[in-house]
């Protein structure tokens, strides 16, 4: 089975931008922390959640969705949020899945390739 | 159905249910565009799709009239014209005077029980405005 | 599937936030008095809503201390965050009793072992 299509054991659904407030980093901490204990983590940015995939940022949250990703984490952005806040695909940290059709996807990935669901 | 969607209501197939739990008022932010677009989505690839308006997404359900900008209500009101269960709570909606005259029509206002038993009916659940 | 355990986030704690911290509440108690089993994480500001000795009177709310309790009679596991705490200059003897108190590393165990999450 490809990774894209691995059932993920938890996944997040991200709609906060990155330090409006702390909850953003305590939720993908206990996304690294899964990881840690082998488990496998996808997330899903959506509203003001796309910001934590854009290039060059110099903050908590940010650094560690790199780290998440580097660790296996499968993370997919809503282009009509990335169109929306003005972010170009090439303005991306690379190894994000940008979706052209984020509600289809968040469905899928919900109620299909993961486990179990947590949203902020 | 749109095209390519996946059927699943095969005979002999019962769908995976999907509720959403909405806690934020219209145009505070964008929790009820996405709460009520992921539930009209997903009812379109066939799930159960239940929605529960609590604590302040209750207000969504005031927005009864046609307006020429965004308007989360007209969205609350294509859920609900596709099938999917609309209700919000008893308690929060008295609080706020809201109730049958003066909300979106065909939405149920049960007591909390009500949304206990949506959510061990639940395959799944979101929660957004949290 | 029928989900038969709740784990609910609550993320805010204090009576300027008091909509959130009471739903959270109310959904918890009304889900123990129907069977489910609940855990209660209390993160961030959500911490604040277990201190001893509150008392809103004077600014005319009810006293969360009652909810929790209630829950806690009712057999609902109340856990609470220990970063957010230390983050928060709140100790263990300035918090309810029969509160469990949890680092960081051991939420994603709590997330497994319940169907279904919410986040207030």
């Amino acid at each position: 089975m490809s990774r894209e299509n691995q059932i993920k054991d938890i996944g997040f659904v991200l709609t906060k931008a990155p330090i409006e407030s702390s909850l953003t980093y305590r939720f993908l901490s206990f996304a690294q922390n899964a990881i840690d204990k082998n488990k496998t983590i996808g997330l899903f940015l959506i509203s003001d959640g796309v910001w934590l995939a854009k290039k060059n940022q110099n903050n908590k949250p940010h650094k560690l969705l790199n780290k998440l990703l580097e660790n296996g984490a499968e993370v997919t952005v809503s282009k009509d949020h990335l169109m929306a806040a003005g972010i170009e695909d090439s303005d991306l940290i690379s190894g994000v899945n940008v979706t052209e059709q984020p509600y289809v996807d968040l469905v899928d990935q919900v109620m299909e390739k993961w486990n179990k669901v947590i949203t902020i | 159905m749109e095209q390519g969607d996946y059927n699943m209501n095969a005979e002999n197939i019962k769908p995976k249910v999907l509720t959403i739990l909405l806690i934020k008022g219209p145009y505070v932010s964008e929790a009820a565009d996405i709460a009520l677009k992921t539930a009209l989505k997903a009812k379109r690839k066939g799930y159960a799709v239940n929605v529960f308006l609590y604590l302040d997404g209750t207000w969504v359900s005031h927005l009864k009239d046609n307006k020429s900008f965004n308007n989360p209500g007209d969205w609350l009101k294509r859920v609900i014209r596709t099938g999917v269960s609309v209700k919000m709570c008893e308690r929060c909606s008295k609080a706020r005077d809201l109730n049958k005259d003066n909300i979106v029509d065909n939405i149920l206002i049960p007591g909390s029980y009500e949304f206990i038993e949506l959510l061990k009916q639940s395959d799944k659940v979101l929660t957004f405005g949290g | 599937m029928v989900s038969d355990s709740l784990l609910i986030f609550c993320t805010h704690g204090t009576y300027g936030r008091d909509d959130d911290l009471y739903g959270a509440l109310l959904a918890s108690n009304t889900s123990l008095a129907k069977g489910i089993k609940v855990a209660l994480i209390l993160l961030e500001d959500g911490v604040l809503a277990s201190k001893k000795n509150q008392n809103p009177g004077k600014i005319g709310l009810p006293n969360t201390l009652n909810e929790i309790q209630d829950f806690i009679d009712l057999g609902g596991k109340l856990i609470v965050d220990q970063n957010s705490l230390e983050e928060r200059g709140v100790s263990k003897k300035e918090i309810v009793d029969n509160a469990e108190i949890i680092p960081v590393n051991d939420v994603t165990d709590v997330i497994e072992n319940h169907s279904i999450s919410l986040t207030f």
